[in-house]
């Protein structure tokens, strides 16, 4: 088999390749993809996977890229499959509050059309700008809205998939609630492009808030972070976002916004989104039951100051430019009562091994974010290593995790990125098996 | 001592043996009389019966239990309430059935995490009991709540009138422990963050026993809202009320609940105990509840108020008190328990249709009912498009269940066509199983299958759900022109008309 020729791949070269002057763009972690292809159809999906299974190809399904430094590096790649000329918007039912979109699609595009009729897709996540929702949806990823609105999982109805064997199937449907077969939906979300491609969604919508308005609630230590916390969590207020930022992240970000020092050291932004009553009733509760807990805070309600800060807050380093090769980013889950110790073991033990750091947090829904940057002429990297093991060793009884979300290869060589170790991982392994025999999708990158 | 459905060779004794080795003879059922109410569930029109009906207590016993019958190669199934609407618990192939009320604890409430870790047998209400006092609460909210199980609903994915705003089952699903056919114990999913690997409880929700059986959930809580007000419009067309509840989703609004009751349910509410004066006239009514903050309730309700007052409605009221409020829901709730007043038979339907084609399918179920002859009755989750026709009829009358199923497939069938689906709350099960073929072409089915094979190779958990028995006869694409056609060649097969 001679994998470049032309005469084995006549369909591939016709229609759907892309020059080989795009290869380098597709580059995942280090490795360079052999091909590359944009089909426009779930046919020519189909064609390129059962091509792929003939070749024993190893096919990546590319989005915008924004999310490859995610996982494991592949251990092979022949096919970088990219979806980008999916991307159209094909039903929109404004007065059904539902919309079907290609997964090509980026969620900016989308967004701004729903804009319009005062809808959403109420999910945030980083690389807003870049992201398309075929990435989105296979990586589950959120961002801060996920506290009040929930993540991907809680929105999407319907999906269409190309089985590796290169069959078209369709689960869900338009309508909001559906009990009919299996919920694949949920297989598929967050199944990073291990066991299908994904053409298309059905999503259902919500409607934009009339306002929205934020409370900054600024600490000086870190005890008096976790009863504002708890103090919050136990009341009937309805934020949308609740995120925590350590010292380091809070005057990046008050650098990001010109604020000149009005935000530092520890930080709990708390985004309010309704009727201008409700919001406004929140913001004054929301002092009211913190006291005296935090040593101050800033409210922003100038629409124009609220979308920048949130435009900041959903991004990973508050801005859209790439983060340089060598940078860290780390996701810890745990339990929401128990961020404050673990942002107390995390600042303890990164300190000792004398990489630079800053932390954030979806504080209201246990999943931290740890971002560093590692000096590649020291021993940094083992030490993280070393401290990743450990921190997952302590999560184990609650079923925690460590996630490597992007790390240099001296990093992810010394650990796997998702360090998945639970009973289960057997059942994962068994449903890989039997929906990619072969191996095709994605292969080494994900827990299985 | 024989029961009707034993195969010959079929170790009976052996196994009964085996049984109350683990269990003491009071916990494992076995006569034909004492199986009897097992027979069928909340689905009257299919009934089997099982071998032995047997009520654990702890996850090791329903281990044993599942192992024990791997063994010797028989079917097991799980039983909650048995309030299912879809024959889920009905012992199609008998066996085992693994009655769980005993395993009713619940294990942990942790408020500031917001969540509590239950046993499977922990009836619905109860579990918003438990922190009322908190002001918290438990949302998914099926009829059944006052009865059913956390792993009933589980199993099902249950939905109820307050999922438009707040969900469903599987909304408010966070972790499970579940016993699989393999005979192992897994713990899937986390309460801590974001889950690593696939999505298997979401796969497991709504698996209606398929895939194994859920011996302990950690739910979600939410605080409850300070505010609610619940109001009834009357209208004197069902088309200006369906109207109504378009024009209230397209305006961006979402209510937590949004029901519709049509004339027949409203005289068989008024006939009842939970008659709370609703006109017997009206042709129909929307029950409407706003919930949320004391700030800008009010403020809702005029939105909706206002899109009420652009169609003809007779009559609104808003309820002045949490004891009318409770009035409202309790006819409302109630309702099909109300139908024995007007009709010797119901059947309670389920299917979903995107909300913005209810005045249409309404009026076309209605002009099926009048080709069918039969009476039928509306009283259903019309925010979500979830739609519960009610087919009245009298068993005692010639042809009437076949009549009552072809309806039953028409009325599906007008569903797919406006881009619904099969069930939206009550499952597939043995009842709609035959219908998979309308929505799901081969590929799909296939899939499903493979993913079925993982968990449960050996087709013991709570086999003949969901897929259809017979196999297809090549490709067949979903939502396709020939539904029709396929409807009609199910309806004429002497086979498929099985009670």
């Amino acid at each position: 088999m001679t994998k470049d020729s032309p005469a084995t791949e006549p369909h591939y070269r016709a229609s759907v390749a892309l020059p080989a002057s795009c290869l380098e763009a597709f580059t995942v972690q280090g490795k360079r993809p052999d091909r590359a292809a944009a089909p426009r159809t779930p046919e020519e999906i189909s064609e390129l996977l059962r091509m792929a299974q003939r070749e024993h190809w190893a096919v990546v399904p590319v989005g915008s890229g924004s999310r490859q430094d995610l996982g494991n590096p592949p251990e092979r790649f022949d096919l970088a499959l990219a979806t980008t000329r999916l991307d159209r918007i094909r039903e929109y039912e404004p007065q059904d509050l539902v919309v079907r979109v290609e997964s090509g699609c980026r969620l900016e595009q989308l967004q701004e059309l729903l804009a319009a009729d005062r809808l959403c897709l109420p999910v945030d996540p980083p690389a807003y700008r870049r992201t398309t929702l075929g990435g989105m949806v296979a990586t589950n990823a959120s961002g801060p809205c996920r506290f009040g609105h929930g993540t991907l999982r809680d929105y999407l109805l319907g999906i269409g998939v190309i089985q590796a064997d290169g069959s078209q199937t369709r689960f869900g449907s338009r309508v909001v609630k559906n009990v009919t077969g299996y919920d694949m939906c949920k297989l598929y979300t967050g199944s990073f492009g291990t066991l299908g491609v994904f053409s298309d969604f059905y999503f259902k919508l919500k409607p934009l808030p009339p306002m929205e308005k934020t409370v900054v609630g600024l600490f000086k230590n870190l005890p008096p972070v976790r009863s504002a916390l708890s103090k919050l969590l136990r009341s009937p207020l309805i934020p949308i976002a609740v995120e925590f930022l350590d010292g380091g992240a809070s005057r990046r970000l008050d650098r990001k916004l010109d604020w000149n020092g009005k935000i530092a050291g520890y930080a709990l932004a708390v985004k309010f989104g309704d009727l201008e009553s409700a919001v406004d009733w929140q913001v004054k509760e929301l002092k009211e039951i913190w006291g005296s807990c935090p040593d101050g805070d800033m409210l922003v309600s100038d629409p124009r100051e609220q979308a920048r800060l949130w435009d900041c807050l959903r991004e990973d380093h508050f801005c859209l430019a790439e983060p340089p090769l060598e940078s860290v980013k780390l996701k810890v889950n745990i339990l929401p009562s128990q961020l404050v110790q673990w942002i107390e073991e995390i600042e303890r033990r990164l300190s000792e091994t004398e990489v630079p750091f800053f932390l954030r947090a979806h504080a209201g829904s246990g999943v931290i974010r740890i971002y560093c940057h590692l000096d590649p002429s020291t021993s940094q990297a083992v030490r993280l290593a070393g401290l990743i093991d450990r921190w997952r060793g302590l999560l184990h009884s609650a079923r925690g995790s460590v996630v490597i979300e992007r790390g240099p290869a001296d990093l992810k060589n010394r650990v796997d990125a998702w360090g998945y170790r639970y009973k289960d991982l057997k059942l994962m392994r068994q449903i890989k098996n039997r929906l990619d025999p072969r191996e095709i999708l994605n292969p080494g990158r994900f827990v299985v | 001592m024989a029961v009707e459905t034993s195969e010959p060779g079929f170790p009976r004794i052996e196994i009964r043996k085996e049984l109350v080795d683990l269990l003491d003879s009071d916990r494992v059922l076995h006569t034909p009389e004492e199986l009897l109410v097992y027979e069928c569930d909340g689905l009257t029109l299919h009934s089997r019966m099982p071998d032995f009906v047997v009520f654990p207590s702890s996850t090791h016993e329903v281990l044993e239990i599942v192992r024990l019958a791997r063994r010797h190669g028989i079917p097991f199934l799980a039983r909650g309430a048995g309030t299912s609407l879809s024959g889920g618990t009905i012992a199609a192939e008998g066996g085992i059935v693994l009655e769980l009320s005993r395993m009713n604890e619940i294990l942990q409430i942790d408020l500031e995490n917001r969540l509590a870790q239950v046993q499977p047998g922990v009836v619905n209400q109860h579990v918003t009991r438990a922190v009322e006092a908190d002001e918290f609460y438990y949302a998914p909210d099926p009829s059944s709540q006052v009865a059913s199980t956390i792993g009933g609903n589980v199993a099902e994915n249950a939905g109820g009138p307050h999922t438009l705003k707040y969900g469903v089952t599987t909304n408010h699903v966070l972790a499970l422990e579940v016993v699989l056919p393999d005979g192992e114990v897994y713990r899937l999913g986390t309460a801590a963050g974001d889950p690593v690997g696939f999505d298997l409880v979401g796969t497991f929700v709504g698996s209606e026993g398929t895939l194994g059986i859920a011996t302990e959930a950690t739910v979600r809580l939410l605080h409850a809202a300070p505010a609610v007000k619940t109001l009834l419009a009357v209208y004197d067309s069902v088309s200006e009320a369906t109207q109504t509840v378009s024009g209230i989703i397209a305006r961006g609004i979402v209510p937590a609940a949004l029901e519709m009751i049509d004339r027949n349910t409203i005289q068989a509410i008024e006939a009842g105990v939970y008659a709370s004066g609703i006109p017997q006239d009206a042709a129909a009514v929307l029950l409407i509840e706003v919930d949320g903050l004391e700030a800008g309730i009010d403020q809702q309700l005029e939105e909706i108020l206002e899109v009420i007052r652009s169609r003809q409605v007779r009559e609104v009221r808003v309820a002045a008190s949490a004891d009318e409020r409770k009035k409202l829901w309790a006819a409302r709730k109630n309702a099909f328990g109300a139908y024995g007043r007007i009709s010797p038979n119901y059947y309670t339907m389920d299917g979903v249709i995107p909300r913005s084609k209810l005045p249409e399918v309404l009026g076309r179920i209605e002009s099926l009912g009048r080709e069918y002859g039969l009476r039928m009755a509306n009283v259903f989750h019309a925010g979500d498009g979830n739609l519960h026709p009610i087919i009245l009829y009298d068993i005692a009358r010639e042809d009437a269940r076949e009549k009552v199923m072809a309806l039953a497939g028409a009325i599906l069938r007008c569903c797919i066509d406006v881009g619904g689906t099969l069930s939206g709350e009550h499952g597939i099960g043995l009842e709609k199983r035959e219908f998979m073929r309308l929505f799901f072409s081969e590929a799909d089915l296939q899939v499903m299958e493979r993913l079925k094979q993982v968990f449960n190779p050996d087709n013991l958990a709570n086999p003949q759900k969901i897929f259809p028995m017979r196999r297809g006869c090549g490709e067949m694409s979903s939502l396709s022109e020939d539904s029709r056609d396929r409807l009609s060649r199910f309806e004429e097969d002497p086979e498929f008309v099985r009670f």
